[in-house]
């Protein structure tokens, strides 16, 4: 069974080291004798200490940390649709990605009736647009 | 004198029937949000707060603090209909709502937290007019070494919003401070950890990230579990009760209010602390504290009352002081600098008028939170219904409009998203996302104050704790950590039980 303070704890320590390395090699500028690296190769510290802190109680088993569990088949298309909405609006606008996207979401989220994954998409995509565009004066990406 | 004229010209000034719609509206959003599992008043204010952009001060300040105290409420809709908080501070409101509901009254837990609330909500938000200019006053004395304590004694929040692990709660906070450092070094103007991006100069931009890290990644949380129900709902009637019957826990509400309100003033309590100890002592020193647990009146009012009492006392330190103390603040301050307004001792000073504005608005929004929430009580049951095929990517778009709309980039955007996924794996990961917030709302207030306290004193850290205020600031926030953490276990244990 795998231990979830283990693999965060070793995670966020190589975060934490990776980051100690940056901060150190920040310059100073002029007179100042504290570099722009200062603030954060403290925070890096701190938060090494803790990652070992979180390690200890993974190896020590302090409290029963199990892997959570995902539920993939679902999560991983919901992100990547996301993340193609993100960049979608882009070069497709708002109305013709937001349309995309809530299709496929709706889809995706187990909704099968064609009525409504036709409907609601327009019905919701063109309000938030004439809301934002005409009422609170917001460009959205064209 | 003159703050009353300021008192009464600002009362003036937010009775418009344009401001006191868009209360309303706020209100009405607020109570949609906070009754949604899993979403918050927080994530409510954090996507509307792009949308106050074009609006004028008064009608921004409306629909944020309606929403801000509809969603504080609402988070006891669904802790007495269905068992489940909408936020943490609603949780205590279960102990005695849901069996209330549960023995055929659903529609008296809900009048009596509904009342309890407005109530609360109200009172602090009376406390707070009352308060905020002699705090005020008293912190033009601050300097950086204060401002820097006061920095760390609102990162005592975390021990306090930490549900698990404080540890992970520490961890996490750092982790929000370090994304703060990305951009532009505050003393020399160097560029720190921007991968050579434009777009990161200026810094991962407040408004855009908080929609990621509450929204995006509660969406993404619940896209797992969309086909779980929420089974038989009772019906909703008999909301009102009787003067006679609520007039009995008159001292209940009011301890619980006053508590609520100076609770909820000191950074790093918030509501779900002012509620589990207003409920613990209501317990401690009622007549039939057997009942407690088993569909109290009392238990109801105490929680629900200090809930949202904290909505008038949390505003005080970000209005006298400018450092949020929780974090649908944290999300506030953001609002109000979008706003070109910077909360701390000079606009109470200078600027008493709006602050006058920004509590009479809360005022206000109490008192629609009493209306709707009696009114629309009957519809309650079928709010927790709506289908999350439909809600959860709905509120996705609203976060990419909200979020675009801060700086018109399509940039903001990918944050927003980049930081939801990230966060939703925190989450699972058992990170708690507020103290990531709080990081990253502090971040900037402690390095800027640190570093200037550490230049003017030759490097000498010392000067933080020779300081009388900046000592005993310090001194506070060691004692709130030993107490917010024992306070946490007890809650616990009790929820436990």
């Amino acid at each position: 069974m795998k231990n979830q303070d283990v693999i965060v704890g070793a995670l966020s320590l190589v975060l934490a080291v990776l980051g100690m390395v940056a901060s150190s090699s920040l310059p100073t500028q002029g007179t100042s004798n504290v570099s722009a690296g200062f603030y954060p190769l403290l925070l890096f510290i701190l938060l090494g200490l803790c990652s070992l802190g979180i390690l200890w109680r993974g190896f020590k088993k302090v409290e029963r940390n199990v892997f959570p569990s995902f539920k993939w088949t679902r999560i991983i298309p919901f992100i990547l649709l996301i993340i193609f909405y993100a960049f979608s609006l882009n070069w497709a606008g708002f109305l013709i990605s937001t349309l995309i996207f809530m299709v496929t979401a709706m889809r995706i989220l187990g909704e099968h009736k064609l009525w409504k994954l036709a409907g609601i998409p327009l019905l919701s995509t063109f309000a938030i647009y004439i809301t934002f565009v005409h009422l609170f004066q917001i460009t959205l990406p064209s | 004198m003159a703050n009353l004229e300021q008192l009464i010209s600002a009362l003036a000034t937010v009775a418009t029937p344009l401001t006191i719609a868009w209360i309303f509206l706020g209100v009405v959003i607020g109570i949609l949000f906070g009754a949604a599992p899993g979403l918050t008043a927080t994530t409510g204010v954090a996507i509307f707060t792009p949308v106050t952009f074009y609006l004028p001060f008064q009608v921004s300040m409306a629909l944020l603090l309606g929403i801000f105290a509809g969603g504080f409420y609402a988070g006891s809709i669904p802790a007495i209909l269905i068992k489940t908080p909408g936020a943490p501070g609603n949780a205590a409101t279960i102990l005695d709502g849901y069996p209330m509901a549960q023995s055929g009254k659903p529609g008296q837990a809900l009048g009596y937290s509904v009342i309890a609330s407005w109530f609360g909500g109200t009172l602090s938000a009376f406390i707070l007019m009352l308060l905020a200019p002699t705090v005020g006053a008293f912190t033009l004395k601050f300097g950086p070494p204060e401002y820097f304590a006061l920095g760390i004694l609102g990162l005592a929040c975390v021990a306090g919003v930490s549900e698990g692990s404080l540890l992970k709660g520490a961890a996490g906070a750092l982790f929000g401070m370090i994304l703060a450092t990305i951009g532009m070094d505050p003393i020399a103007g160097l560029s720190r950890f921007t991968f050579g991006s434009t777009y990161l100069m200026g810094g991962v931009a407040l408004i855009p990230a908080l929609i990621g890290l509450f929204a995006v990644s509660e969406v993404l949380s619940k896209t797992e579990i969309v086909s779980e129900g929420f089974g038989k709902l009772g019906k909703v009637k008999n909301v009102l009760p009787k003067f006679k019957e609520f007039w009995i826990y008159k001292w209940t509400m009011l301890k619980g209010a006053l508590m609520g309100s100076f609770i909820g003033a000191l950074p790093g309590t918030g509501p779900t602390i002012a509620s589990w100890i207003s409920y613990n002592e209501a317990k401690r020193a009622s007549k039939q504290s057997d009942k407690f647990g088993k569909g109290s009146e009392e238990g109801i009012i105490a929680s629900e009352s200090a809930n949202n009492a904290v909505t008038g006392g949390a505003l005080l330190p970000l209005l006298t002081l400018g450092i949020p103390g929780d974090t649908v603040t944290a999300v506030l301050l953001g609002a109000l600098m979008i706003k070109g307004v910077t909360p701390g001792p000079t606009l109470i000073t200078d600027n008493y008028s709006l602050v006058a504005e920004i509590l009479w608005i809360l005022v206000i929004a109490n008192v629609f939170l009493l209306i709707v929430g009696i009114l629309g009580s009957k519809l309650f049951p079928k709010l927790l219904k709506t289908p999350m095929p439909i809600m959860l990517p709905l509120i996705i778009v609203m976060c990419v409009t909200g979020g675009y709309a801060v700086n018109n980039s399509v940039f903001d955007v990918k944050v927003i998203m980049f930081l939801g996924v990230l966060g939703f794996f925190f989450m699972k990961f058992g990170f708690p996302i507020p103290p990531i917030v709080l990081g990253l709302v502090l971040g900037p207030i402690i390095e800027k104050n640190l570093i200037g306290s550490l230049v003017t004193s030759d490097m000498n850290p010392l000067i933080f704790v020779t300081r009388p205020i900046s000592g005993t600031i310090l001194a506070l926030t060691v004692l709130f950590v030993y107490f917010i953490t024992k306070q946490g276990k007890s809650n616990s244990d009790a929820g436990a039980s």
